[in-house]
């Protein structure tokens, strides 16, 4: 069911005159500044990439005839504020690389390797000792070769899970989100089910790999 | 699928907007969260923008004033609250519903509302917010044009002599100050008037 468009939103796109337009991208603004001024400050640390960001955000809804704000209109499914915040993040996102160019390092194999160990760890057995876990630059020739095994083990299984319980994997051994940001990002009530789902989704897992071998973090 | 990089697409603005607010139909939600498990930026774009949205304190819409930095967002505004909270609100505080305050208006001191200047370069006074805070004094004419802007850890500043305004002519002030905890406030828009 498709959200009601806001009424500064909808006055601002059925406006007619320019003076009428005038004041209904006045109203429009003075009821969402604070939200866009949030969410340039996510992007921009300082004061004035921020406002900068602001300014440049609230350039690019009006261009085009509030092209931008047209597609909230035709989709509407979520609240309008939240769709919004999205955009703005996106347009201050643009801002920023215009400026400074991507800072955000598209990962690493050291990163990644970190990532596999912890969750190796954390899905196996939950008293190992993280220092047992050789990294494969320090370990016996063969050490290399049984990381990407793991690897290939863990991919497999985790490929069996449900959607839902690979992005509540990710959130939480790959981004290491804590239990309530998870349950307020993907709607589960409350932490607890959080965890309560987490050990289930982790015991279905040291099944899976428990059928391909792997009984701990050194595979036997 | 929004595209930004060669083959890797990311999800349109609608679905994650939908997803944050539940709106998803079962095969969506479940579309989504292939790509979500997949997509770190993606899955970054989520925590942020439900962040920003958890942050966000609450206002009455008649306290929001805005704050225009670029030409391209070139306002002039005045607002006012209702006679019934015209009562002076104590220092940087504001009331909110139910008569809660919360920090979000800086206390201008001088040219308050309507006041008129002497020609010659005008002096803003304010009282400050908190330790720490740095304060942006934006001057814009009536059509909202920024005719000066400056940064200061003062709660004071003088519109420079080569600022020249023009007699009997209206302007606008306001500031914004971000506090060290990131959080900002902002002293809404007053007007004066240049005397003649």
């Amino acid at each position: 069911m498709a959200q009601a468009t806001p009424l500064e939103l909808a006055r601002l796109l059925t406006a007619g005159d320019p003076a009428a337009h005038e004041a209904a991208w006045t109203e429009f603004v003075r009821a969402h500044s604070r939200l866009l001024l949030h969410a340039a400050r996510v992007i921009g640390r300082d004061y004035d990439a921020a406002m900068d960001a602001y300014a440049y955000v609230l350039e690019q809804l009006r261009a085009d005839d509030h092209r931008r704000l047209r597609a909230y209109a035709a989709d509407g499914r979520s609240k309008f504020t939240t769709w919004l915040v999205v955009v703005a993040r996106r347009l201050c996102l643009d801002h920023h690389r215009q400026r400074y160019g991507r800072a955000r390092d598209p990962g690493n194999p050291a990163t990644e390797a970190r990532a596999v160990r912890r969750r190796l760890a954390d899905l196996v057995a939950e008293e190992i000792d993280p220092v047992e876990i050789q990294a494969p630059n320090n370990a016996a020739p063969d050490a290399g070769l049984e990381v990407v095994e793991l690897s290939v083990a863990l991919a497999s299984a985790l490929g069996e899970l449900a959607p839902r319980d690979r992005l509540l994997l990710a959130l939480r051994f790959e981004d290491d989100h804590s239990a309530r940001e998870i349950a307020r990002l993907m709607g589960f009530p409350t932490p607890f089910h959080v965890y309560r789902r987490l050990r289930t989704v982790l015991t279905a897992l040291r099944l899976a790999l428990g059928g391909r071998g792997v009984d701990g973090a050194n595979p036997q | 699928m929004r595209t930004d990089q060669p083959f890797r697409s990311h999800l349109e603005a609608g679905d994650v907007a939908a997803y944050l607010d539940l709106k998803l139909s079962a095969d969506d939600r479940s579309r989504v969260e292939v790509h979500l498990a997949e997509c770190a930026e993606c899955r970054r774009e989520l925590v942020e923008v439900r962040r920003v949205l958890g942050n966000l304190p609450r206002f009455r819409r008649w306290h929001l004033l805005v704050p225009a930095a670029a030409a391209a967002a070139a306002l002039f505004v005045i607002l006012g609250p209702p006679e019934r909270d015209r009562r002076p609100a104590p220092v940087g505080r504001e009331r909110g519903p139910r008569g809660t305050e919360r920090a979000a208006l800086i206390a201008v001191v001088e040219p308050g509302v309507g006041a008129a200047v002497a020609p010659g370069p005008v002096v803003f006074t304010w009282r400050g917010v908190g330790t720490g805070a740095t304060y942006r004094l934006t001057v814009t004419d009536e059509r909202g044009d920024v005719v000066w802007s400056a940064n200061t850890a003062d709660t004071m500043a003088t519109l420079p002599a080569r600022i020249g305004l023009e007699r009997g002519r209206r302007y606008a002030w306001y500031l914004d100050a971000l506090l060290p905890d990131g959080r900002s406030v902002t002293s809404g828009v007053r007007a004066f008037v240049v005397a003649r």
